[in-house]
């Protein structure tokens, strides 16, 4: 959707990522996804009179590499408050948040748009806090029901300055960050699972008005569509009512994905109403120069500095370079198949295509591959020494993929499936064909180069793909030339 | 701020906090509690514009836990307290936003 004509839109995102931890935050319930209700919620997590909470080394070790990886501040001192609210998937009565010294602070990401501009977002913050539990309507007429398992899961929450200006922008920036999170390991990415959840503040004013308009706040979108048509429809919203000459109150809405609307759920609540007091039970938190330094030295390399040595190292084209660098465990099995070959724009037209079609069709992981880099880069080294076609490759890496052999080389000579290069093989059959269709082999000769295909097609399948398509073409054309 | 509780409030306050009221000795309780909230009156004569927040008296810092699960949950235990636990789940009147 476009932006209605002489207005501006002005979009800040507060993203919720699952940190992608064994244990809670804050006790050392497990954070497993699916168990049985309340079977994972311990006195920690449900807020037990005498129990005091404790803080999961990991969810710091995580925070502080999502820091880096948007350079942002790490402080080496920061600390937890509490944020009063009454709900009763928060048995406690309060969240345990950080309010005033948070981890991280600032940062920025860069976001390539649907027409492939380039933008830098800035990051106001990215803070440790933990998840409430889970409110289940439909078991019991007038009842809720509450599931605590998720309550005191990890959250990182990323708030972003309103540098976004539309729904496609958001949507860039959360995928940015949804890739960066789970390139890093810090959250799993899984949306399904509510492992990111985006609420977004969206305002409108007119093109030329300096100040940010009132604001509202779209809470708890989470997918990717959602978050477009959310901010979509709350903008054509706040136009048309700013349009009928009425006055916007800050709020809290909520989006109804099969009515296409927002609905505000509350009045927005002000710092003031969430009481934050500095938390009693937990003392600050102080990480050393050796514990950032660790986490500094085995960062990997990241997507975009990746895709540009992609590019530039092994002659990627740019969709192919950002595709391969953008998933962690992908970039390392191709950059495995490249080095092996050392042919890197085969190595991608492999993992990229054939490979990649065939995790995506049984819905696998990279690292769960039947097919290894050593495999693959086999593969393509008989390739690219001749011994066998494209098209017969294709039949090995069906064998590969299946379990069928291990070992390409000794599968292609087990089967005889090594590329006929034998010209004199090749030759009567070429010359067979020719006088076969002489109207064809006339128009080729001629310049309808279109028809090489239909001869190279036909030596092909007379060989049941065992011929050198390349070799079968040279030899082809000395044939027709005068 | 108000120092002065009066005995509806006493009752309303109990009956929130779910604690038990005794009339005849709301008398005493209410003196009490005004008393308490004299006090709290009497600090907010105190200059602390440019005092900051003592969260914790002592210099020190928490220390980090492995991320390890340790803990085995026994929700039938843990729900002992609860007026409605039913097939796993805490019930409570219907809250919908």
């Amino acid at each position: 959707m476009s932006i209605p004509v002489g207005w501006q839109v002005d979009i800040g995102l507060e993203i919720h990522a699952q940190l992608s931890t064994q244990s809670k935050i804050f006790s050392g319930a497990s954070t497993a996804f699916g168990e049985a209700p309340n079977s994972q919620a311990c006195a920690i997590d449900l807020g037990m009179p005498g129990v005091l909470p404790r803080v999961n080394a990991a969810v710091y070790e995580k925070a502080v590499r999502f820091g880096l990886g948007v350079t942002g501040t790490i402080n080496s001192e920061s600390r937890f408050d509490r944020k009063n609210y009454f709900y009763p998937d928060l048995p406690k009565g309060y969240q345990i948040t950080q309010m005033d010294e948070p981890i991280v602070v600032g940062g920025h990401i860069q976001i390539t748009g649907k027409d492939q501009s380039e933008k830098v977002v800035r990051i106001t913050r990215a803070h440790l806090e933990e998840d409430a539990g889970k409110s289940i309507h439909d078991f019991k007429p007038s009842f809720t029901g509450i599931d605590l398992n998720r309550a005191g899961t990890p959250l990182l929450e990323i708030v972003s300055e309103p540098d976004l200006k539309s729904a496609d922008e958001a949507v860039a920036y959360a995928k940015a960050i949804h890739q960066l999170l789970t390139y890093l390991d810090v959250c799993d990415g899984n949306m399904a699972e509510g492992s990111l959840r985006f609420d977004a503040n969206v305002s409108v004013r007119p093109v030329d008005a300096q100040d940010l308009g009132v604001r509202s706040e779209i809470k708890n979108l989470n997918s990717f569509r959602f978050l477009e048509q959310a901010i979509n429809h709350e903008v054509q919203r706040q136009v048309d009512a700013l349009t009928r000459g009425e006055t916007l109150t800050q709020d809290t809405r909520l989006f109804d994905p099969d009515r296409l609307e927002t609905r505000a759920m509350r009045s927005k609540e002000t710092a003031t109403d969430y009481r934050y007091f500095p938390e009693p039970d937990l003392l600050p938190v102080k990480i050393s120069d050796a514990f950032i330094n660790d986490i500094k030295d085995n960062m990997p390399e990241l997507p975009g500095p990746r895709s540009v040595r992609f590019q530039s190292e092994f002659g990627l084209s740019l969709a192919d370079a950002q595709l391969l660098a953008g998933d962690r465990g992908l970039g390392d099995f191709f950059e495995q198949v490249a080095m092996i070959t050392g042919n890197g724009r085969s190595a991608a037209n492999w993992v990229r295509g054939d490979l990649l079609g065939k995790l995506n069709e049984q819905n696998l992981n990279i690292s769960e591959s039947p097919v290894s880099p050593d495999q693959m880069g086999a593969l393509i080294g008989l390739i690219d020494d001749d011994i066998i076609s494209g098209k017969t490759a294709k039949t090995v890496f069906a064998a590969l993929w299946a379990g069928e052999t291990t070992q390409p080389a000794e599968y292609v000579k087990a089967q005889g499936l090594e590329q006929v290069s034998d010209a004199g093989a090749i030759e009567p059959l070429i010359e067979t064909l020719l006088a076969e269709h002489p109207k064809q082999a006339e128009d080729l000769r001629a310049g309808k180069d279109k028809l090489m295909g239909f001869f190279v097609g036909k030596v092909m399948q007379a060989t049941g793909g065992k011929a050198n398509p390349q070799q079968v073409n040279a030899m082809i054309r000395q044939k027709l030339s005068p | 701020m108000s120092t002065h509780l009066d005995e509806k409030t006493l009752r309303d306050m109990s009956v929130l906090a779910a604690l038990p009221y005794e009339p005849n000795q709301s008398m005493e309780t209410l003196a009490a509690l005004n008393e308490v909230l004299e006090l709290v009156s009497a600090l907010e004569a105190v200059e602390v514009d440019n005092v900051p927040p003592l969260a914790h008296p002592l210099e020190r810092f928490q220390s980090l836990t492995p991320d390890q699960v340790t803990e085995t949950v026994d929700s039938e235990a843990l729900s002992q307290n609860a007026p409605n636990f039913e097939d796993g789940l805490y019930f409570v009147p219907r809250v919908i936003e």
